[in-house]
Protein backbone atom coordinates (compact mmCIF):
# COMPACT_ATOMS: atom_id res chain seq x y z
CA UNK A 1 0.00 0.00 0.00
CA UNK A 2 1.32 3.47 -0.47
CA UNK A 3 1.60 5.32 2.49
CA UNK A 4 2.26 9.34 1.53
CA UNK A 5 1.86 10.89 4.19
CA UNK A 6 3.27 14.78 4.89
CA UNK A 7 4.77 13.34 8.70
CA UNK A 8 6.97 11.51 9.74
CA UNK A 9 5.75 10.47 12.83
CA UNK A 10 2.48 9.64 11.29
CA UNK A 11 4.33 7.56 8.44
CA UNK A 12 6.59 5.76 11.04
CA UNK A 13 2.92 4.84 13.18
CA UNK A 14 1.70 3.50 9.37
CA UNK A 15 5.13 1.74 8.42
CA UNK A 16 3.31 -1.79 9.40
CA UNK A 17 0.55 -1.19 6.24
CA UNK A 18 2.59 0.99 3.70
CA UNK A 19 5.10 2.96 2.87
CA UNK A 20 5.75 5.89 -0.05
CA UNK A 21 7.58 3.26 -1.86
CA UNK A 22 4.20 1.03 -1.61
CA UNK A 23 1.90 0.58 -4.56
CA UNK A 24 -1.40 2.39 -4.91
CA UNK A 25 -2.94 -0.32 -7.33
CA UNK A 26 -2.76 -1.94 -3.57
CA UNK A 27 -4.10 1.35 -1.66
CA UNK A 28 -3.62 4.80 -0.87
CA UNK A 29 -3.38 6.62 2.58
CA UNK A 30 -2.65 10.33 1.89
CA UNK A 31 -2.36 13.37 4.03
CA UNK A 32 -1.71 16.88 2.42
CA UNK A 33 1.55 18.66 2.85
CA UNK A 34 1.54 21.99 3.71
CA UNK A 35 -0.29 24.80 1.78
CA UNK A 36 0.95 28.74 1.95
CA UNK A 37 -0.66 29.57 -1.70
CA UNK A 38 -2.66 28.65 -4.48
CA UNK A 39 0.16 26.36 -6.14
CA UNK A 40 0.34 24.48 -2.97
CA UNK A 41 -3.53 23.49 -3.02
CA UNK A 42 -4.08 22.43 -6.50
CA UNK A 43 -0.22 21.00 -5.93
CA UNK A 44 -1.82 18.63 -2.84
CA UNK A 45 -5.15 18.08 -4.62
CA UNK A 46 -3.43 16.84 -7.79
CA UNK A 47 -1.64 14.17 -6.09
CA UNK A 48 -4.61 13.26 -4.28
CA UNK A 49 -6.27 12.45 -7.69
CA UNK A 50 -2.86 10.68 -9.08
CA UNK A 51 -2.60 8.45 -6.29
CA UNK A 52 -6.89 7.53 -6.39
CA UNK A 53 -7.13 7.53 -9.65
CA UNK A 54 -4.84 4.80 -9.73
CA UNK A 55 -5.98 2.92 -6.62
CA UNK A 56 -9.61 3.54 -8.72
CA UNK A 57 -8.53 0.78 -11.43
CA UNK A 58 -8.00 -1.45 -8.77
CA UNK A 59 -11.00 -1.15 -6.68
CA UNK A 60 -8.30 -0.76 -4.17
CA UNK A 61 -8.80 1.62 -0.73
CA UNK A 62 -8.20 4.96 -0.52
CA UNK A 63 -8.01 6.76 3.16
CA UNK A 64 -7.40 10.90 2.90
CA UNK A 65 -6.40 12.17 6.66
CA UNK A 66 -6.27 16.15 6.65
CA UNK A 67 -6.08 18.04 10.04
CA UNK A 68 -9.75 18.29 11.73
CA UNK A 69 -9.24 21.83 12.10
CA UNK A 70 -8.97 22.83 8.46
CA UNK A 71 -11.98 20.13 7.95
CA UNK A 72 -14.20 22.10 9.81
CA UNK A 73 -12.85 25.32 8.24
CA UNK A 74 -11.14 26.68 11.17
CA UNK A 75 -8.04 26.95 9.34
CA UNK A 76 -6.52 29.59 6.86
CA UNK A 77 -8.69 29.30 3.27
CA UNK A 78 -6.72 27.61 1.53
CA UNK A 79 -5.44 24.49 3.93
CA UNK A 80 -9.42 24.69 4.69
CA UNK A 81 -10.14 24.37 1.06
CA UNK A 82 -7.83 21.78 0.72
CA UNK A 83 -8.96 19.75 3.56
CA UNK A 84 -12.76 20.14 2.96
CA UNK A 85 -12.58 19.36 -0.59
CA UNK A 86 -10.62 15.99 0.02
CA UNK A 87 -13.54 15.53 2.41
CA UNK A 88 -15.82 16.11 -0.54
CA UNK A 89 -13.73 13.89 -3.04
CA UNK A 90 -13.65 11.04 -0.40
CA UNK A 91 -18.03 10.90 0.03
CA UNK A 92 -17.61 11.34 -4.29
CA UNK A 93 -15.46 7.88 -4.32
CA UNK A 94 -17.05 6.08 -1.76
CA UNK A 95 -20.22 6.95 -3.96
CA UNK A 96 -18.45 5.72 -7.04
CA UNK A 97 -17.07 2.26 -5.32
CA UNK A 98 -20.21 0.98 -4.26
CA UNK A 99 -20.47 -0.74 -6.96
CA UNK A 100 -17.97 -2.71 -6.74
CA UNK A 101 -16.76 -2.65 -2.99
CA UNK A 102 -13.80 -0.55 -3.64
CA UNK A 103 -13.56 1.65 -0.07
CA UNK A 104 -12.63 4.99 0.41
CA UNK A 105 -13.03 7.52 3.48
CA UNK A 106 -11.13 10.70 5.14
CA UNK A 107 -9.75 10.90 8.88
CA UNK A 108 -9.95 14.00 10.37
CA UNK A 109 -6.71 14.24 12.98
CA UNK A 110 -6.94 16.81 15.66
CA UNK A 111 -3.50 18.58 16.59
CA UNK A 112 -3.13 17.34 20.53
CA UNK A 113 -3.92 13.85 18.97
CA UNK A 114 -0.42 11.47 19.01
CA UNK A 115 0.23 10.39 15.96
CA UNK A 116 0.01 6.29 16.75
CA UNK A 117 -3.99 6.82 17.28
CA UNK A 118 -4.37 8.08 13.82
CA UNK A 119 -2.35 5.09 12.67
CA UNK A 120 -4.53 3.12 15.00
CA UNK A 121 -7.75 4.69 13.47
CA UNK A 122 -6.61 4.06 9.73
CA UNK A 123 -5.65 0.42 10.52
CA UNK A 124 -9.19 -0.48 12.09
CA UNK A 125 -11.02 1.18 9.11
CA UNK A 126 -9.06 -0.23 6.57
CA UNK A 127 -10.02 -4.23 8.34
CA UNK A 128 -13.30 -3.22 9.05
CA UNK A 129 -14.16 -1.08 6.12
CA UNK A 130 -16.86 0.96 8.42
CA UNK A 131 -17.53 4.49 8.00
CA UNK A 132 -17.39 4.44 4.10
CA UNK A 133 -17.19 7.76 2.90
CA UNK A 134 -17.43 9.55 6.27
CA UNK A 135 -15.28 11.71 8.28
CA UNK A 136 -13.67 10.18 11.42
CA UNK A 137 -12.37 13.20 13.80
CA UNK A 138 -9.50 11.55 15.92
CA UNK A 139 -9.73 14.14 18.74
CA UNK A 140 -12.27 15.92 20.18
CA UNK A 141 -11.55 19.65 19.88
CA UNK A 142 -13.81 20.45 17.00
CA UNK A 143 -16.37 18.78 18.31
CA UNK A 144 -19.58 20.24 17.73
CA UNK A 145 -18.57 22.05 14.61
CA UNK A 146 -20.23 22.28 11.63
CA UNK A 147 -19.91 19.01 8.66
CA UNK A 148 -20.33 19.13 6.17
CA UNK B 1 -24.86 52.94 -5.41
CA UNK B 2 -23.38 49.59 -4.44
CA UNK B 3 -21.66 47.53 -7.00
CA UNK B 4 -21.83 43.63 -7.36
CA UNK B 5 -19.81 41.62 -9.26
CA UNK B 6 -21.05 38.62 -10.20
CA UNK B 7 -18.75 35.84 -12.59
CA UNK B 8 -20.42 33.13 -14.88
CA UNK B 9 -22.75 36.38 -15.43
CA UNK B 10 -23.31 35.18 -18.92
CA UNK B 11 -26.30 32.82 -18.58
CA UNK B 12 -28.26 30.46 -16.63
CA UNK B 13 -27.58 30.88 -13.05
CA UNK B 14 -25.09 33.86 -13.63
CA UNK B 15 -27.63 35.61 -15.01
CA UNK B 16 -30.40 35.18 -12.82
CA UNK B 17 -28.24 35.97 -9.77
CA UNK B 18 -27.00 39.42 -12.13
CA UNK B 19 -30.98 40.35 -12.73
CA UNK B 20 -32.09 39.23 -9.24
CA UNK B 21 -29.44 42.01 -7.81
CA UNK B 22 -30.13 44.51 -10.49
CA UNK B 23 -34.05 44.06 -8.70
CA UNK B 24 -32.29 44.81 -5.08
CA UNK B 25 -30.78 48.07 -6.09
CA UNK B 26 -27.12 46.97 -7.35
CA UNK B 27 -25.21 48.53 -9.95
CA UNK B 28 -23.48 45.72 -11.52
CA UNK B 29 -19.91 44.53 -13.18
CA UNK B 30 -20.54 41.19 -15.01
CA UNK B 31 -17.31 38.55 -15.85
CA UNK B 32 -17.65 35.58 -17.98
CA UNK B 33 -15.21 33.98 -20.06
CA UNK B 34 -18.45 33.59 -22.54
CA UNK B 35 -17.85 36.72 -24.70
CA UNK B 36 -22.39 36.65 -24.46
CA UNK B 37 -21.83 38.37 -21.38
CA UNK B 38 -21.70 41.03 -23.34
CA UNK B 39 -25.25 40.90 -25.06
CA UNK B 40 -26.02 40.20 -21.41
CA UNK B 41 -24.71 43.43 -19.81
CA UNK B 42 -26.33 45.22 -22.33
CA UNK B 43 -29.73 43.80 -21.90
CA UNK B 44 -28.85 45.02 -18.07
CA UNK B 45 -27.69 47.81 -18.82
CA UNK B 46 -24.55 47.44 -16.96
CA UNK B 47 -20.76 47.24 -17.63
CA UNK B 48 -19.29 43.79 -18.17
CA UNK B 49 -15.36 42.35 -18.16
CA UNK B 50 -14.79 38.89 -20.05
CA UNK B 51 -12.40 37.40 -18.67
CA UNK B 52 -10.50 33.32 -17.42
CA UNK B 53 -11.01 33.43 -13.42
CA UNK B 54 -8.40 30.96 -13.75
CA UNK B 55 -5.85 33.60 -15.28
CA UNK B 56 -4.30 35.72 -12.97
CA UNK B 57 -3.53 38.75 -15.48
CA UNK B 58 -7.34 38.27 -16.04
CA UNK B 59 -8.09 38.31 -12.48
CA UNK B 60 -6.29 41.54 -11.94
CA UNK B 61 -7.91 42.70 -15.04
CA UNK B 62 -11.00 42.19 -13.16
CA UNK B 63 -9.93 43.64 -9.78
CA UNK B 64 -8.46 46.63 -12.14
CA UNK B 65 -12.44 47.07 -13.49
CA UNK B 66 -13.72 47.52 -9.92
CA UNK B 67 -11.33 49.99 -8.64
CA UNK B 68 -12.38 52.14 -11.89
CA UNK B 69 -15.82 51.50 -11.51
CA UNK B 70 -17.86 54.73 -10.43
CA UNK B 71 -20.05 52.72 -7.79
CA UNK B 72 -18.97 51.43 -4.07
CA UNK B 73 -17.90 47.44 -4.41
CA UNK B 74 -20.63 45.60 -1.69
CA UNK B 75 -20.61 42.29 -3.02
CA UNK B 76 -19.04 39.77 -4.96
CA UNK B 77 -20.77 36.66 -5.92
CA UNK B 78 -18.49 33.83 -7.14
CA UNK B 79 -20.58 31.97 -9.93
CA UNK B 80 -18.25 30.66 -12.37
CA UNK B 81 -17.31 27.28 -12.90
CA UNK B 82 -17.26 24.40 -15.08
CA UNK B 83 -17.84 20.37 -15.46
CA UNK B 84 -15.33 17.92 -16.89
CA UNK B 85 -17.75 14.84 -15.26
CA UNK B 86 -16.54 10.78 -15.64
CA UNK B 87 -16.09 7.83 -13.46
CA UNK B 88 -12.97 8.82 -11.29
CA UNK B 89 -11.08 5.90 -12.38
CA UNK B 90 -11.53 7.07 -16.34
CA UNK B 91 -10.46 10.48 -15.53
CA UNK B 92 -7.77 12.31 -17.10
CA UNK B 93 -5.31 14.89 -15.32
CA UNK B 94 -6.17 17.66 -17.42
CA UNK B 95 -10.14 17.18 -16.47
CA UNK B 96 -9.19 17.06 -12.96
CA UNK B 97 -6.79 19.94 -12.75
CA UNK B 98 -9.04 22.29 -14.98
CA UNK B 99 -12.29 21.95 -12.86
CA UNK B 100 -9.90 22.63 -9.59
CA UNK B 101 -8.64 25.68 -10.96
CA UNK B 102 -11.08 27.25 -12.04
CA UNK B 103 -13.96 26.53 -9.78
CA UNK B 104 -11.91 26.42 -6.91
CA UNK B 105 -8.12 28.70 -8.09
CA UNK B 106 -10.64 31.32 -9.58
CA UNK B 107 -12.84 31.63 -6.40
CA UNK B 108 -9.68 31.98 -4.35
CA UNK B 109 -7.86 34.11 -7.14
CA UNK B 110 -11.01 36.08 -7.26
CA UNK B 111 -12.01 36.62 -3.73
CA UNK B 112 -8.14 37.42 -2.71
CA UNK B 113 -8.22 40.25 -5.22
CA UNK B 114 -11.82 41.75 -4.58
CA UNK B 115 -11.96 41.27 -1.01
CA UNK B 116 -9.82 44.24 -0.17
CA UNK B 117 -12.19 46.59 -2.31
CA UNK B 118 -14.78 45.75 -0.91
CA UNK B 119 -16.63 48.61 1.51
CA UNK B 120 -16.96 47.48 5.31
CA UNK B 121 -19.97 45.55 5.83
CA UNK B 122 -19.75 43.50 2.17
CA UNK B 123 -20.51 40.71 1.30
CA UNK B 124 -18.99 37.61 -0.80
CA UNK B 125 -20.96 34.42 -1.78
CA UNK B 126 -19.70 32.15 -3.55
CA UNK B 127 -21.44 28.84 -5.32
CA UNK B 128 -20.78 25.48 -4.40
CA UNK B 129 -22.79 22.48 -5.03
CA UNK B 130 -24.95 19.44 -3.65
CA UNK B 131 -22.65 17.67 -5.37
CA UNK B 132 -20.15 17.88 -2.64
CA UNK B 133 -22.29 15.73 -0.53
CA UNK B 134 -21.11 12.99 -2.83
CA UNK B 135 -21.89 12.32 -6.57
CA UNK B 136 -20.87 9.47 -8.90
CA UNK B 137 -18.36 10.88 -11.88
CA UNK B 138 -17.71 14.03 -10.44
CA UNK B 139 -14.41 13.41 -7.89
CA UNK B 140 -13.36 16.89 -9.49
CA UNK B 141 -16.42 18.65 -9.34
CA UNK B 142 -16.85 17.37 -5.86
CA UNK B 143 -13.65 18.50 -4.38
CA UNK B 144 -13.97 21.93 -5.95
CA UNK B 145 -17.03 22.38 -4.68
CA UNK B 146 -15.83 20.99 -1.36
CA UNK B 147 -12.88 22.99 -1.71
CA UNK B 148 -15.33 26.12 -1.71
CA UNK B 149 -17.04 25.69 1.40
CA UNK B 150 -13.81 25.00 2.94
CA UNK B 151 -12.82 28.75 1.30
CA UNK B 152 -16.06 30.07 2.13
CA UNK B 153 -15.59 29.45 6.01
CA UNK B 154 -11.98 30.09 6.36
CA UNK B 155 -12.63 33.65 4.12
CA UNK B 156 -15.49 33.83 6.67
CA UNK B 157 -13.14 33.75 9.75
CA UNK B 158 -10.28 35.62 7.80
CA UNK B 159 -12.59 38.75 6.60
CA UNK B 160 -14.70 38.95 9.48
CA UNK B 161 -16.03 41.21 11.16
CA UNK B 162 -15.66 43.79 8.17
CA UNK B 163 -16.94 41.63 5.44
CA UNK B 164 -19.26 38.05 5.57
CA UNK B 165 -18.73 34.84 3.49
CA UNK B 166 -21.30 32.53 2.97
CA UNK B 167 -21.50 29.99 0.00
CA UNK B 168 -24.92 28.81 -1.90
CA UNK B 169 -24.96 25.14 -3.17
CA UNK B 170 -27.43 24.25 -5.44
CA UNK B 171 -28.67 21.10 -6.69
CA UNK B 172 -30.36 20.22 -9.89
CA UNK B 173 -31.51 23.42 -11.78
CA UNK B 174 -32.36 23.84 -15.45
CA UNK B 175 -29.84 24.93 -17.33
CA UNK B 176 -28.75 24.45 -21.14
CA UNK B 177 -27.16 21.17 -20.13
CA UNK B 178 -29.44 19.72 -18.20
CA UNK B 179 -32.10 20.22 -20.85
CA UNK B 180 -30.25 18.24 -23.02
CA UNK B 181 -30.88 15.35 -20.59
CA UNK B 182 -32.51 12.09 -21.93
CA UNK B 183 -36.24 12.46 -20.50
CA UNK B 184 -35.67 9.07 -18.42
CA UNK B 185 -32.20 10.05 -16.68
CA UNK B 186 -34.01 13.33 -15.93
CA UNK B 187 -37.31 12.09 -14.64
CA UNK B 188 -34.54 9.34 -11.41
CA UNK B 189 -32.87 12.97 -10.82
CA UNK B 190 -36.22 14.70 -10.20
CA UNK B 191 -37.85 11.91 -8.24
CA UNK B 192 -35.17 12.10 -6.11
CA UNK B 193 -35.80 15.25 -4.69
CA UNK B 194 -38.17 15.60 -2.20
CA UNK B 195 -39.88 18.72 -3.49
CA UNK B 196 -40.28 16.59 -6.98
CA UNK B 197 -39.03 19.62 -9.19
CA UNK B 198 -35.90 20.67 -10.52
CA UNK B 199 -34.97 24.07 -9.35
CA UNK B 200 -35.12 27.22 -11.32
CA UNK B 201 -32.17 29.74 -11.85
CA UNK B 202 -34.23 31.98 -9.55
CA UNK B 203 -34.36 29.81 -6.67
CA UNK B 204 -30.13 30.08 -6.52
CA UNK B 205 -30.41 33.84 -7.46
CA UNK B 206 -33.54 34.28 -4.10
CA UNK B 207 -31.18 32.47 -1.99
CA UNK B 208 -27.69 34.58 -3.23
CA UNK B 209 -30.10 37.52 -2.94
CA UNK B 210 -30.84 37.52 0.54
CA UNK B 211 -26.86 36.17 1.53
CA UNK B 212 -25.82 39.50 0.05
CA UNK B 213 -28.43 41.28 1.59
CA UNK B 214 -28.72 43.36 4.60
CA UNK B 215 -31.72 40.45 5.88
CA UNK B 216 -28.84 38.11 6.36
CA UNK B 217 -26.73 40.57 8.29
CA UNK B 218 -25.99 38.26 11.60
CA UNK B 219 -24.77 35.13 8.88
CA UNK B 220 -21.64 34.25 7.63
CA UNK B 221 -19.19 30.88 7.20
CA UNK B 222 -22.95 29.53 6.38
CA UNK B 223 -23.65 26.94 3.47
CA UNK B 224 -27.42 27.40 2.11
CA UNK B 225 -28.67 24.40 0.55
CA UNK B 226 -30.99 25.28 -2.28
CA UNK B 227 -31.98 21.98 -3.34
CA UNK B 228 -35.32 21.24 -3.45
CA UNK B 229 -34.01 19.01 0.35
CA UNK B 230 -31.96 16.49 -1.53
CA UNK B 231 -29.35 16.87 0.51
CA UNK B 232 -30.53 15.13 3.08
CA UNK B 233 -32.85 12.53 1.33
Amino acid sequence: MKVQVADEALAEALAAIGSPDGRAEDGVVFRPGPVASWVDAEDQLVEAYRLAHVAAQEDAPVVFVVDAAAAVGRSGPLESAVAVGLVAGGRCLAFEGLRRDQYATVVGWDADEPATRVAATVEQLLGSRAARGQTVMVGTAHLGALLP
Amino acid sequence: MSLAIVTGAARGIGRSIASRLAEAGHALLLVDLDERVHDTARELGVGAVRADISQPPDVGRIADAVRAHRDEPRVLVNNAGITRDRLLRKMAEPDFRAVVRVNLGGTWALTEAVAPLLADGGSVVNISSRAQLGNVGQFNYGIAKGGVIGLTRGHALALAPRLRVNAVAPGFVESEMTAAMPADARRRVVDAIPLAAAGQPRDIAEAVAWLASEAASYVTGQVLYSCGGRSFS
